[in-house]
């Protein structure tokens, strides 16, 4: 037999950046300079309400008022991760926070808390990591 | 605009693939005429600037409503977003895409078009 080292490119992450009780304070700059997104994956079994991953290509997002570049829902109770080939480049930094779903919601209320706005903690532990290199 | 919907055939192949050739601030309404849920988002951006596709659990959207899922895509640029469990709009998929994130945004991608390709069941 023979190995074959396979140089595997740009199309896949080299790090996890890891939060196991992400909220609604924004983590800032976590990669410490500009990087690429490759996907996150969120965890919201604990929790009876939506939350939403907010991904900034900021240094120091405000949440709820500056506009996040991602936004990624995943709804109660679920595990929910996306992934995408070749990321997404971010030239800044990469900043995040989550932010929970009003209860409306539940009851048929539009949602409020997926764009811009939003911030409320979840109410109970969200596990999210985040693909980047 | 020019929207695409692919038979749905319940049995051996479940999913729906809807694709939307030029999608821009005009919101393309209720995508899959139910409620559904996304499994995989194609963005090809050939405009002159990130683009930002913005999907609303809702059978209608305009600027002021706040989207669920928000992606951005650098132009000349497309990606394919793979949600293998699937994320559920429990209304409806609705669909705008504009150059600004966040819940505001009103202005059309310039200099090309953006392409975009969903894979609901």
């Amino acid at each position: 037999m023979t190995a074959n080292q396979i140089i595997l490119g740009s199309n896949i992450c080299t790090d996890v950046i890891e939060d196991l009780t992400v909220n609604a304070t924004a983590q800032n700059n976590v990669t410490g300079a500009a990087a690429t997104l490759f996907g996150a994956y969120i965890d919201n079994t604990l929790n009876s309400t939506a939350v939403y991953l907010k991904i900034w290509n900021h240094a120091s997002p405000t949440v709820g008022t500056t506009a996040p570049d991602f936004s990624f829902a995943c709804p109660a109770g679920k595990v929910v991760q996306y992934t995408w080939a070749g990321g997404v480049a971010m030239g800044v930094a990469i900043s995040y926070a989550c932010v929970a779903e009003t209860a409306s919601v539940a009851t048929g209320g539009a949602p409020v808390a997926g764009g811009t706005a939003g911030t409320t903690s979840p109410a109970k532990n969200v596990t999210i990591r985040i693909l980047v290199t | 605009m020019a929207l695409t919907t692919s038979p749905r055939e319940q049995t051996r192949f479940p999913n729906v693939l809807i694709l939307e050739s030029v999608l821009n601030s005009t919101a393309v309404s209720d995508l899959a005429g139910r409620p559904a849920d996304v499994t995989t988002i194609d963005i090809d951006n050939q405009s002159n600037a990130a683009a930002f596709v913005k999907l609303y659990d809702a059978v209608d959207a305009s600027v002021s409503n706040v989207p669920v899922i928000i992606i951005m895509v650098m132009n000349g640029t497309r990606r394919v977003v793979e949600l293998p469990t699937g994320v559920a709009f429990t209304k409806g998929i609705t669909a705008r895409c504009v150059t600004a994130g966040g819940t505001a945004g009103t202005g059309n991608p310039a200099g090309g078009n953006v392409g975009v390709s969903i894979v609901m069941r």
